[in-house]
């Protein structure tokens, strides 16, 4: 039985560009969604504006406005780069995108707001524009108001601190949870999924209607059930460590947060990478189907099941979960990369609990399904 | 035009699996479009947040700022269960968590009852609800420092007029989100991992080793086989490039090819499916397993789509990683479409960027044609 063991090991493990790739291929990725990331975040630049003043606007008046509109900030940082040009050069700028939109400014005594916008369409930075000119046309409406109706007031209207903010940025549980940490859990979601490829291959191998080497291996002495245990349990082995070492080097080089659980990450490597190879021993035990078309099914399941994980829109997985909460119970990169987020983010043992579960049952379900389809089979032709 | 037959040959015998590999990419990209479009639409028009909120003051000062709110966001009064808001926070189900403390309003220093806000890390539309909430309170302030009590000045604030905004209008400019440029933006997506996987399956039969031998002693040139091997890539090419117009056709419900900017999207998906073909070409030749062109194609084609701009836009992405980008030819593509995006009709001064965008393309597919080419030569003279 051991030799069994140690030849099969040698015999995946010359297959260096299969072996090489299956491991490589989740930490380039890691690696590259980590450069990807880095910079995402960074504050929003300030806003460019252009500011045109009404003929009949004072100089001291349009100095004031100015002078209000660039001491706004966020963040430690201004929030506006304003500048005042004629209506001509305004328009001229907005058009070519060099401002965000133009501030038309009309004296305040009018009645009316004193500042109006004018913008391309609606984005962030119009909105944000939006709200400023909101803030000071409210403002302006106070200063109005209580000087006609309590002008005795206005010494200590004038003393106000625009400066305090009433609003603080926090985390709701007290840890930060990066948006992008969900591409990573699919990521790993996706690498146990890829574990189909090293499992079609062991299946290949033990169907002698498929290569002369599976020919081979169905005449000789050994039993077939020892074969079969024997060769799903290396690919097994082989894709559970491509998995944890893929998960180490995300905890530990990428330093994403997955949790300090460490026998859990463990447990939920060793299910998601049966999933993958059992994935991929049904497949390939299909019998007489060119290779090319068990890779084109293989690839479709572990791509369309980790897109449904999140791993190229990371919202969709929510959207599911509102919408039809089944399929994130029976999509394996799903159960994969939720029960990772439990571990990691929400520590929720329970909701853990049944993802692990809907996971063992699916590995069952797999491999009773291979088995079937390659128990005594006989040949009378190949 | 033997090679090209032959090459044709393979084509037909796996018409089925080239067929699957078309309909497994046109799947995917599709529905990462749709998904990446719902989240922008949302993001461009900032005015109208998702926000949950849990009010812990419940006094008429916290329900005035909600009623202020209401008119630009979608408010919804949550229960205080903060791990289950900070799960739909994850996954963009809501868009910001505002927390109102039990002192809110009641002291006039506001060091106690700041309202709490949470944004998705990275997303910058907290900023504009803060702006919001702070331009509010102040003015409440204000009417406090003058004298007036909370219950006047929530009454003054029900009459208020709203700012006014205008669009300035005869524009070449496009600031909204046109219907085809989401599918337009995963073209890359679409076309590298469906031409690489096909041609992988394809080069693999010419990877085997007696094929090599009875080619390498032919009277076909190696320049001639390359040129055939190329020519039969281009009308797969073509095949997944009119096919990918159709999709964009279908999904924009016929608006597509009635875009006034259409020659230059068709220039540049063009443009895009050479390099897409250069590229296959050239992972074609370093594998020898069908199995590995798989394995090599989903990193590369998922990598370059994450840093070149196709799966998040180009202006969230570091200056960093843009640095980097610049470097791949995916990173033209995005920035090209981007442009082509941003204009309803090209001014002169866009025109040049634009071509200068498509020719770096083309560079890069010629450098890699020509790395390729160089590469079968130094195979077959170690042979």
């Amino acid at each position: 039985m051991l030799q069994l063991f140690r030849y099969r090991i040698l015999s995946l493990l010359r297959e260096k560009t299969t072996i090489f790739w299956s491991i490589a291929f989740a930490l380039i990725l890691a690696t590259f969604f980590n450069f990807a990331f880095s910079g995402l975040g960074e504050d929003l630049k300030s806003i460019s504006v252009a500011v045109v003043f009404d003929e009949t606007v004072n100089q001291t008046e349009s100095e004031s406005v100015v002078k209000s509109l660039k001491q706004i900030e966020s963040k430690h940082k201004k929030l506006l780069r304003v500048k005042s040009e004629s209506e001509e050069d305004a328009k001229r700028d907005l058009k070519n995108k060099k401002v965000k939109g133009i501030y038309y400014v009309t004296p305040i005594a009018t009645g009316e707001n004193p500042i109006r916008l004018c913008v391309l369409g609606s984005g962030l930075e119009e909105s944000i524009l939006q709200s400023v000119m909101e803030s000071y046309n409210n403002q302006m409406r106070v200063y109005t108001t209580v000087m006609l109706e309590k002008p005795q007031k206005m010494s200590e209207l004038m003393k106000f601190d625009y400066g305090k903010s009433m609003v603080v940025e926090s985390t709701i549980t007290g840890k930060e949870v990066q948006s992008y940490t969900q591409y990573f859990l699919a990521l790993i979601g996706m690498a146990c999924m890829f574990g189909c490829f090293i499992g079609m291959g062991t299946a290949s191998q033990l169907q002698a209607n498929v290569g002369a080497l599976g020919a081979r291996r169905c005449i000789t002495s050994t039993s077939k059930a020892k074969l079969i245990f024997v060769d799903v349990f290396v690919a097994f082995f082989v894709q559970f460590i491509s998995v944890l070492v893929l998960m180490a080097y995300i905890k530990g080089v990428l330093k994403i947060d997955l949790g300090n659980h460490i026998g859990y990450l463990v447990l939920i490597a060793a299910l998601g990478s049966m999933i993958g190879v059992s994935l991929g021993m049904l497949v390939g035990s299909i019998g007489k189907v060119k290779e090319g078309a068990k890779i084109g099914i293989l690839l479709t399941i572990s791509l369309t099941s980790s897109f449904l994980s999140g791993l190229m829109v990371s919202s969709i997985k929510g959207t599911i979960e509102q919408n039809c909460p089944i399929i994130n119970r029976i999509n394996p990169s799903s159960l994969i990369s939720d029960a990772l987020y439990c571990v990691g983010v929400y520590e929720d043992m329970g909701r853990l609990q049944v993802d692990l579960l809907l996971m063992l049952l699916l590995v069952v379900l797999l491999y009773l399904g291979s088995f079937v389809m390659m128990r005594r089979v006989r040949y009378d032709n190949i | 035009m033997t090679i090209f037959n032959g090459y044709m040959k393979i084509v037909r015998s796996n018409i089925n699996i080239i067929i699957m590999y078309f309909m497994i990419f046109t799947m995917i990209s599709v529905l990462t479009a749709q998904g990446t479009k719902s989240r922008e639409e949302k993001q461009y028009t900032a005015n109208s947040l998702d926000i949950a909120v849990v009010d812990r003051a419940e006094n008429d000062l916290s329900k005035a700022l909600l009623e202020y709110l209401g008119q630009f966001h979608h408010v919804t009064v949550e229960e205080d269960r903060m791990e289950e808001l900070q799960e739909r926070l994850y996954y963009y189900n809501i868009d910001i968590v505002l927390q109102i403390p039990k002192e809110f309003g009641t002291d006039r220093d506001w060091k106690k009852g700041k309202v709490k806000i949470t944004e998705v890390p990275g997303d910058s539309t907290a900023m504009y609800l803060q702006q919001q909430i702070n331009g509010m309170l102040q003015q409440v302030q204000q009417y406090e420092a003058a004298g007036y009590s909370q219950a006047e000045v929530i009454e003054k604030l029900h009459g208020q007029k709203q700012s006014e905004i205008s669009i300035l209008k005869d524009s070449e400019s496009n600031a909204n989100v046109k219907g085809y440029t989401p599918m337009l933006r995963m073209i890359p997506y679409f076309y590298i991992p469906a031409l690489c996987s096909i041609l992988g399956l394809i080069l693999a039969v010419f990877q085997r080793k007696d094929m090599k031998q009875r080619m390498s002693i032919s009277s076909i040139s190696l320049w001639r086989q390359n040129v055939e091997a190329l020519m039969a890539f281009l009308v797969l090419g073509v095949g997944l490039w009119l096919l990918s117009l159709g999709v964009i056709q279908y999904i924009s419900k016929g608006t597509f090819f009635h875009a006034q900017l259409l020659p230059y999207y068709l220039a540049n998906t063009f443009v895009m499916m050479l390099v897409t073909l250069s590229l296959a070409f050239f992972i074609g030749i370093l594998v020898k397993k069908a199995v590995q062109v798989n394995m090599i194609v989903t990193p590369f084609s998922l990598g370059l789509c994450f840093i070149c701009g196709v799966f998040v836009p180009l202006s969230l992405l570091g200056e960093q990683v843009k640095r980097v980008a610049q470097f791949l030819p995916v990173y033209w593509y995005s920035k090209t479409n981007d442009l082509l995006g941003d204009y309803q009709t090209l001014p002169a001064n866009i025109q040049g960027k634009v071509w200068q965008g498509i020719g770096i393309q083309l560079v890069f597919m010629a450098a890699i044609i020509g790395v390729t080419l160089m590469l079968t030569k130094m195979r077959q003279q170690e042979r």
